[in-house]
């Protein structure tokens, strides 16, 4: 080998130059070939288009994340704008249902005096007339009178589903055995009627008054609905996510599983009001006092096959 | 043979066994324009049918990205049927490799050393 044969081809010299630039982040750098298209000139062609496709790839990539970022700030926006739209509606809702609340709540409390004017007003009339009614009369103001003590105790109800869940009620150590049990007590019921309270009832710390209107109206529900004198009315607890699942069950009548959903609503009644008094506002409130709680409450039945009510209430 | 075609960076034809020719022309570097003037000329010899192409690339020094790219588009394939690459130089093999490899065609593609070898494997795709 001559020395001349031994001196560096200086296209090397520019292919490490170019090497160099780039892995430097100089991505513009480019080599120049020669004419002869031998194998060096190939190594720098080939180096100018990797170089290209590196430079053309990291374009497209930061083109690809600038526009994943505006996308995303696009989202962004659009969730806020929503979270706002929804947070608006909802102070919205929350407003109206206050206001339909207050609106009950009046509606009922002003009825309650004219109510209490026809009955006394019945009472005199009875008084002056004396034994100048007729039978008929008198019973057609006994029909009257029944009448007004039905309507006011629906503005009672009323009364009472309006200020569910509203009365800050005091959180205190509730003994629900004894709570269920001080219940059946203050009803009057046919004496071969049973109220079983299973010995394992639990001891909570909740709101009294709200646990009690529900039991009341479900241990009610249960008897007043019952078609045999000789009912059984069971009630039991259970451990259940964290908190207690309550059971009401009775041997009653049973009820039609299409009408599930519907006895829950309120004025939803199965029964015609002559045959049971009753004003169809128990179940919506009971409903509405569980969910106020935290929980929730579900009813299995079948005609002939007795009713279980089972709601939840968290600890 | 058809009248050829003479581009910037080439000169085409269509040979009479049914195969179009293309040779690069000394020192060419191909951009995305050359790439177009190139399918467009070869749409007319071939009459908007698709043929197999030859291709010398001897004289090729550079392709740009953009140009291969093109190649490789459904435009590029409406008027090929099939791609023979003969080498002609260590560049033009690097440029071979490169088009084949990172921006394949649509069509059957492949890279030769030699003309007759290209010629044979490409008369498979004469109709």
């Amino acid at each position: 080998m001559t020395a001349d044969a031994r001196v560096r081809d200086p296209r090397i010299e520019q292919i490490l130059d170019v090497l160099l630039q780039l892995a430097g982040g100089n991505l513009q750098a480019r080599g120049r070939p020669s004419d002869r298209a031998d194998d060096l000139d190939a190594v720098m062609t080939g180096l100018n288009m990797l170089a290209e496709e590196l430079t053309a790839t990291t374009v497209e990539r930061r083109e690809a994340e600038e526009t994943l970022r505006r996308a995303q700030e696009a989202l962004e926006e659009k969730v806020q704008e929503r979270t706002l739209a929804l947070t608006s509606k909802t102070q919205d809702l929350e407003r109206l249902n206050d206001e339909l609340q207050q609106f009950t709540y009046v509606v009922s409390h002003d009825l309650k005096a004219p109510l209490r004017a026809i009955s006394n007003l019945v009472t005199w009339l009875e008084e002056d007339l004396g034994e100048r009614l007729s039978g008929e009369n008198r019973k057609q103001l006994d029909l009257l009178r029944t009448r007004v003590q039905r309507m006011h105790k629906l503005v009672e109800a009323l009364l009472d589903y309006s200020r569910a869940g509203r009365a800050a009620g005091r959180i205190e150590s509730v003994d629900t055995g004894t709570l269920v049990s001080e219940i059946v007590h203050s009803y009057s019921m046919p004496s071969r009627f049973r109220v079983i309270i299973a010995p394992d009832m639990p001891t909570l710390a909740t709101n009294r008054l709200q646990l009690q209107q529900v039991f009341a109206n479900l241990i009610s529900n249960a008897i007043k609905h019952h078609d045999r004198p000789d009912g059984n009315v069971w009630v039991s607890a259970r451990r259940a996510n964290g908190g207690y699942e309550f059971q009401v069950a009775d041997d009653g009548p049973g009820i039609d599983p299409r009408y599930h959903q519907k006895i829950f609503e309120m004025f939803q009644t199965l029964t015609a009001r002559d045959k049971t008094e009753h004003t169809g506002i128990g179940l919506a409130l009971v409903k509405k006092l569980v969910q106020e709680a935290g929980g929730q409450i579900t009813v299995e039945s079948q005609l002939g096959r007795g009713t279980a009510f089972r709601f939840t209430w968290p600890q | 043979m058809d009248q050829p075609f003479e581009i910037r960076t080439a000169r085409l034809w269509m040979g009479e066994d049914g195969i179009a020719r293309k040779t690069i022309k000394g020192g060419a570097e191909e951009t995305l324009a050359d790439a177009r003037q190139s399918v467009n000329a070869l749409q007319q010899l071939t009459g908007g049918r698709p043929a197999p192409l030859l291709v010398d690339m001897g004289g090729l020094r550079a392709i740009t990205r953009d140009a291969r790219r093109y190649y490789a588009s459904d435009e590029a394939a409406r008027s090929t049927s099939a791609l023979a690459l003969v080498a002609g130089s260590p560049v033009g093999r690097v440029c071979g490799r490169f088009l084949l490899g990172l921006n394949p065609p649509l069509y059957p593609a492949r890279l030769f050393d030699e003309t007759g070898e290209a010629l044979g494997w490409l008369k498979e795709f004469i109709v």
